[in-house]
């Protein structure tokens, strides 16, 4: 019998680190040296299979990295399963970025939200300003996942979400379609209050 | 342009946003190689290399001379004879190329029941966008603008500076806006809706046109974020190919000089494609005009200010019109908790840019700069409207909602969606009921009760 998980996974990061790069390799296995930057977010989907005829399902929202973008934030990491927090190897800011986003997902987010740091742009290992050592000792003092990834040629790209697949827990029951649906767009959900079926929606007029 | 030889740091510029500042005005004089036919090197994204071979490519992309002279290779000319008449030498590929169908569009926006619970969830997929033609009553349309417009205002060579409606064809104007502007009379026709829109004339042209050549020699702290932006933005054209080619330079000086504009606006990202579309059009300094014309004019500023208010102000206006005449396609956006700053964010911060066929939206513009920023509501609906059955299906959910909301639209008749449009627009009472909630809008937002109101 095959089991099918649905998770929603964010991206955030600095502008122009790859994040829409990385989701277009995942998803189509696909490569744009100059990709339209995002507005907004992108909503995109995948599937990647496990053992045990298990699949899971990701519903990806891939963020604008500019700072004006970064006030619609958190109605896409609200509620993530996972999230993917990109820097790039060749931008020592980028990883600075990376941190202030981790904090603020320890800090605002769902507390057991799964959280990748990555490091893309591997293919530029000779402009690399970013040491594997720094990052992954922040990762590992952070208790994050942590890996390289170069969109451009493809190298880390399925294995980060393929490792997060993995450590996301398979116990829990399929989400249903519709009914626990996490989903952006409300400042400030109150989760008791969408429970008891929107009674108090001051728009019922 | 710039009018030195080399630029100074100013007091407290960043290094890094001087060297792109810098060298955008050094390329400004000497032009880059191939401009328009090679993809150029990169010089600032990501700093150059200091490796002999990386320096000794970048001297080598400067132009040298005889770009304008020399003859064009085989290649080049075959360039030149594949780009479309908008100027794309490519087509950009874009993911969910769906069609906005037609038929739904015959049906004039009115209160309307759920589709059939059986009806498919998706729309009709495309693998690539159709080829640009002519359209088929542009030539005598071109005739009928001939005759429509007059010079206002001519140079001191006798160019024609600035293009007005004729006394006796002002009735007809809003009708042929309507039915598409000839390509080629498109600039003077949004020329001349900017400046009636804003209220505005010639000498306001000139003065920001001098406001834009001021601030070119001043810093920006967006100059880096811009130039992040400037490569990526109108894929597939022929005049922003080139790295810091001609395109890309007027593209990142407007950009700089359009963020010294509003204090509070700054840049933001979306404002590269509304620039790059404009230049397809206008020289710099009456793009620069024509964005302050937006800002000031068409309200720009709020949909740009931090938070997006104008943004939100247009979706409430979006929501209340899709839960008056599609009652149950509002219930099934509640239902499925489908957002609509999910999909509609990008719609109104770009203007529909990068999601309809360039054609579309050249033709959405037009209307666009006639009507103000209810043409972008209308058009929002339109969409929802064409799909409302899919969305109403029994099988739908927010993945398939959301996924078809995200696509990019190629209409099957441009000419219906437009007439719609135009319908739903100059239906009065309509227009004054969403009149009247942007107006309620902005009071929940001073009384602090926007909080739940959308969806």
């Amino acid at each position: 019998m095959s089991k099918q998980f649905q998770f929603k996974l964010v991206l955030l990061g600095e502008s122009a680190v790859g994040k829409s790069s990385l989701v277009l390799r995942f998803v189509k296995d696909q490569f744009d040296d100059y990709r339209e930057s995002t507005i907004g977010a992108a909503f995109l989907t995948q599937t990647v299979t496990l053992e045990h005829n298990t699949s899971v399902k990701f519903e990806i929202w891939d963020t604008a990295g500019q700072e004006r973008y970064k006030s619609l934030a958190p109605m896409y990491y609200r509620n993530a399963n996972c999230a993917v927090v990109v820097y790039d190897i060749t931008q020592p800011a980028s990883l600075e970025k990376a941190r202030t986003w981790i904090r603020e997902l320890q800090r605002q987010a769902d507390p057991s939200i799964v959280i990748a740091l990555c490091g893309n742009k591997g293919d530029l290992e000779a402009r690399r300003q970013v040491s594997q050592e720094e990052a992954k000792k922040y990762a590992d003092e952070e208790g994050l996942m942590w890996g390289e990834t170069s969109a451009k040629s493809g190298d880390g790209v399925s294995d980060i979400f393929m490792a997060i697949a993995k450590k996301l827990p398979l116990t829990a029951p399929p989400p249903r379609a519709g009914a626990s649906r996490n989903t952006p767009g409300r400042p400030a959900v109150d989760l008791n209050k969408q429970a008891a079926g929107d009674s108090n929606d001051p728009c019922a007029c | 342009m710039a009018s030195k030889t080399s630029l100074v740091p100013s007091d407290g510029e960043d290094i890094d946003a001087f060297h792109v500042r810098n060298t955008y005005a050094l390329l400004e004089m000497s032009g880059v190689r191939g401009d328009g036919y090679e993809d150029g090197v990169e010089r600032t994204r990501a700093r150059v290399g200091d490796s002999r071979a990386s320096q000794v490519q970048a001297q080598n992309a400067i132009a040298d001379g005889t770009e304008k002279n020399r003859d064009l290779t085989q290649e080049e000319v075959r360039t030149l004879e594949s780009v479309d008449r908008y100027g794309f030498f490519s087509t950009p590929s874009h993911d969910r190329l769906v069609l906005l169908p037609a038929l739904p569009l015959q049906k004039r926006l009115a209160p309307s029941p759920a589709g059939p619970p059986a009806a498919p969830t998706s729309a009709t997929s495309l693998s690539k966008l159709p080829v640009t033609t002519l359209p088929p009553k542009e030539t005598t349309r071109i005739a009928k603008w001939n005759r429509m417009l007059e010079a206002e205002q001519r140079d001191s060579g006798a160019n024609v500076q600035i293009w007005r409606v004729r006394p006796s064809k002002v009735p007809k104007y809003t009708e042929r806006v309507y039915k598409g502007i000839p390509d080629c009379w498109r600039a003077a026709a949004w020329d001349n809706l900017l400046r009636r829109f804003s209220k505005t004339g010639a000498a306001e042209t000139e003065e920001l046109g001098k406001t834009y050549r001021d601030t070119l020699d001043r810093p920006s702290s967006y100059d880096i974020q811009i130039d992040l932006d400037v490569p990526r933005t109108i894929a597939g054209h022929i005049m922003f190919r080139t790295r810091y080619g001609a395109g890309q330079r007027s593209l990142f000086h407007v950009l700089h000089s359009f963020s010294l504009r509003c204090e509070d606006c700054g840049y933001v990202q979306g404002m590269g494609p509304i620039a790059a579309t404009l230049l397809c059009y206008f020289d710099a300094e009456r793009v620069y005009a024509s964005l302050v014309r937006l800002h000031d004019a068409y309200d720009l500023h709020s949909i740009f200010l931090p938070g997006f208010p104008g943004l939100l102000e247009a979706i409430y206006v979006q929501e209340r019109i899709t839960e008056e005449m599609m009652p149950a396609v509002y219930a099934a956006f509640k239902k499925h908790m489908v957002s609509t700053t999910s999909y509609a964010t990008k719609w109104y911060i770009t203007l529909f840019a990068n999601s309809v066929p360039f054609q579309t939206q050249l033709r959405l513009w037009d209307a666009f700069l006639l009507e103000g920023p209810d043409l972008f509501v209308a058009m929002a609906v339109a969409i929802v409207w064409a799909y409302r059955d899919h969305i109403t299906a029994t099988n739908a959910n927010f993945e398939t909602i959301l996924s078809l909301l995200s696509s990019f639209f190629v209409p099957e008749n441009e000419d219906a969606l437009l007439f719609w449009i135009e319908k739903t627009l100059g239906d009065g009472p309509l227009r004054a009921k969403m009149t009247s909630w942007r107006k309620h809008w902005k009071q929940l937002v001073a009384e602090g009760k926007e909080g739940d109101v959308l969806l």
